[in-house]
């Protein structure tokens, strides 16, 4: 199947300069795989080291995302459009995860309501876990690294444990 | 370099502050280093410290882009607290290191700051802005 593929215009000077590219596959997959084989500046911008399509590249089929179609296999038809997406995405800070157990004396203080008052910090909690003898809480904190440690030395201070939760990996 | 006219970096800012406390994000036009077009999207996440543009969203901006004949210059988003500098998510994220990345930081609420970068893949190079017009 002859298809139209849409490329990014950053991406262009990638391959040739053409603002729209043809190519032929039966399936996506055929066509990526051409694309990436004729265009090895290409390849190296959609796919991992291992060969794959990176995670945050969207592909759509005229205006649907092969990921509710059969992704990679969504079967072609001539004069179908491919588009190639690549995520945009980004923020003000990484988000970091802490669990706090907090002391009996503590569980009826509102010390998440405080770190938030009193340092440059936003606060999320995810889960938690509290009755009147125990309590822990897991909590989201963004903010400039500078305020997100202040508020962990007053949470230690005061006596809460805090524990770094494994950090989500974002390729 | 790039060179924004004046309307079009006075609107980036009105849409940060339009969308402030959330984050807000967009796409810039143009050809041979000047942006002719601001296009506005949805802040998918719809967070005050996230932003992310959705593959619809980009391709209804491409398919404008294509009928105008322009290229994506930068992508603009606002950090609502914190400093005009690409932070480590923004760093993370980064795909085009081709494409400037506007910051608009609201962190002073009289004193809007934007800057640009570009982010490669061993350095963060700051961009000049040229306003014109």
């Amino acid at each position: 199947m002859e298809v139209d593929v849409r490329i990014p215009t950053p991406l262009r000077k990638l391959t040739g300069e053409q603002d729209t590219l043809k190519a032929k596959g039966k399936t996506v997959g055929e066509v990526i795989q051409w694309l990436t084989e004729t265009y090895p500046g290409l390849k190296e911008r959609l796919r991992d080291e291992q060969g794959a399509v990176r995670r945050f590249i969207n592909i759509y089929v005229n205006n649907e995302d092969i990921r509710f179609i059969q992704n990679l296999e969504t079967p072609l038809k001539e004069g179908d459009q491919l588009s190639i997406i690549p995520a945009i995405a980004g923020g003000s800070s990484l988000r970091r995860r802490v669990t706090l157990t907090f002391p009996p004396e503590l569980i009826q203080e509102p010390v998440i309501y405080n770190i938030g008052h009193h340092y440059q910090v936003i606060t999320n909690i995810r889960s938690a876990n509290v009755t009147n003898h125990v309590g822990w809480v897991t909590l989201e904190i963004d903010g400039e690294e500078k305020e997100y440690l202040k508020a962990l030395t007053y949470l230690k201070e005061i006596g809460v444990k805090v524990e770094p939760v494994e950090r989500d990996v974002i390729e | 370099m790039i060179r924004i006219p004046k309307f079009i970096y006075q609107k980036i800012v009105d849409h940060a502050k339009k969308e402030w406390p959330l984050e807000c994000c967009g796409i810039l036009g143009g050809k041979d280093y000047t942006v002719e077009k601001a296009f506005e999207v949805q802040n998918a996440e719809k967070s005050p410290i996230r932003y992310s543009i959705s593959p619809q969203e980009q391709l209804r901006v491409f398919v404008e882009m294509e009928k105008e004949s322009i290229d994506m210059m930068a992508i603009y988003h606002s950090h609502t607290h914190t400093i005009p500098f690409p932070s480590e998510t923004d760093v993370k994220l980064a795909f085009y290191p081709e494409v400037a990345s506007i910051i608009i930081s609201l962190k002073e609420e009289q004193n809007p700051m934007v800057k640009a970068f570009r982010i490669g893949k061993e350095a963060i190079y700051l961009e000049e802005i040229e306003v014109v017009g």
